[in-house]
């Protein structure tokens, strides 16, 4: 019973979250145009990019705008909406679907992102399969993270300043498996060397999430 | 600490290719990053144990313990640029160790950062107790198993010996030990002076 309750909860937070973004309209724009400027200055000095330099832009860009995004997980809310959410659920719960809309959110820009560099830039990409692999890990990862930052800048001095100074610290260690799949994924190796680096940073994943379930109790009360 | 010293500058080391004197390093290098691990790991227990009880102490160890762990490990790094400079030839070769260590700093000079833009005293010590768990938790992975994954020149890593196989013969052992134990203590005992420092001034501003 609780259980079901629980979950209906979920669904309802997730479809509130959704239509707030949309009936904002200008996050999703925003963020779009944010990662096409971004492109488009990078395609205009790395002309003839070589596949290095592709990556290492394209996971740059991808941090940069996952910052953008995520910042406004907490720090974009009203005082109003934020007594709505504490009285409508456990912090918990609300983090959780916080990570989920980031996540797919993350994953709408990535997959945007490499369409406008492979049309812009070229795609040097030569095992799809493992770009595409390293993305769906490397966006719930992002996203946790960030989320979690996101809520600790929330009332700081300067919040806009603090997202990408504790951000990028802790996202290295991420950004360093990831860039090493999407070399894998370049050099189209194969799969059997991929597992233990994507095995890792599932089990990272994991790590975080496990231990952001348990800190976030503590962000939430005020 | 007088032993380590004069051991450290005076005493016999084992002569090797290479490494000649700097492997005197050992005394100084290697027992700042045991010091730093070990005042972290305490730091993320008090920011815990604030959390849980909401003791002021418990928030000015974890703050204390925090930067003098940063401390060590600046001199950590610079210790090993050092050495580096006069075995690898180059101050900084982008070695994974090296990097790691220098994005764990940056985590908690972040640290620093994020505690001193909060003006409310004790969501200031909630926040950052939180965060000094994550990048905790974030360190480890850092510098114990993403280093491990490349191929790196440090010791111990990637086919080159370290410190235990044959760099150290018995007599340097009598040194190490000692050293490690007496800068991790130094560390734990100056930073006993910082937080009760920052304890009374935050008295008697109140």
């Amino acid at each position: 019973m609780k259980g079901k309750q629980t979950v209906r909860t979920m669904l309802h937070l997730f479809r509130h979250e959704w239509l707030r973004e949309w009936r904002q309209g200008q996050w999703l724009a925003g963020s779009l145009l944010y990662l096409a400027g971004g492109i488009f200055a990078a395609q205009l000095m790395l002309r003839p990019a070589g596949p290095l330099a592709w990556v290492a832009m394209y996971w740059l860009l991808m941090l940069f705008a996952s910052v953008y995004v995520l910042s406004r997980t907490y720090l974009g809310l009203s005082n109003g909406l934020l007594m709505y959410y504490k009285v409508a659920t456990p912090g918990v719960t609300l983090w959780l679907i916080k990570v989920l809309t980031g996540t797919l959110s993350l994953w709408v820009l990535m997959a945007l992102a490499s369409i406008l560099m492979g049309v812009w830039m070229g795609y040097p990409i030569q095992n799809t399969g493992i770009f595409l692999l390293t993305q769906f890990l490397a966006g719930p990862l992002l996203a946790t993270v960030l989320t979690l930052v996101s809520a600790m800048a929330r009332g700081a001095a300067n919040p806009a300043q603090l997202m990408p100074v504790l951000g990028f610290p802790l996202l290295v260690p991420c950004l360093l498996l990831v860039h090493r799949l999407s070399r894998m994924a370049l050099d189209g190796l194969e799969w059997s060397v991929v597992w233990p680096y994507a095995g890792a940073m599932a089990a990272l994943l994991v790590m975080i999430l496990a231990l952001g379930t348990l800190l976030f109790p503590f962000l939430w009360r005020d | 600490m007088v032993y380590v010293f004069w051991m450290g500058w005076m005493g016999e080391v084992p002569r090797k290719v290479i490494l000649n004197e700097s492997v005197r390093n050992l005394y100084f290098h290697v027992p700042m990053w045991f010091g730093m691990i070990l005042m972290l790991l305490g730091a993320a227990v008090y920011s815990l144990r604030y959390l849980l009880f909401q003791h002021n102490t418990d928030d000015a160890w974890a703050s204390a313990l925090t930067q003098m762990g940063i401390l060590f490990g600046i001199l950590g790094l610079i210790t090993g640029m050092v050495w580096a400079q006069f075995t690898w030839g180059a101050w900084w070769s982008g070695d994974p160790k090296q990097n790691a260590s220098a994005i764990g700093l940056l985590m908690y000079l972040a640290y620093t950062v994020l505690r001193s833009s909060f003006e409310d005293k004790r969501r200031q010590a909630r926040i950052s107790a939180t965060y000094n768990i994550l990048a905790f938790f974030c360190l480890i992975p850092l510098l114990f198993i993403l280093p491990r994954l490349t191929d790196s020149l440090h010791p111990g890593n990637g086919g080159n010996p370290g410190f235990s196989a044959y760099d150290l013969d018995g007599r340097m052992r009598w040194v190490f030990y000692p050293a490690v134990i007496a800068w991790t203590l130094m560390g734990w005992w100056a930073s006993n002076l910082w937080a009760r420092y920052n304890l009374l001034k935050n008295r008697i501003q109140s």
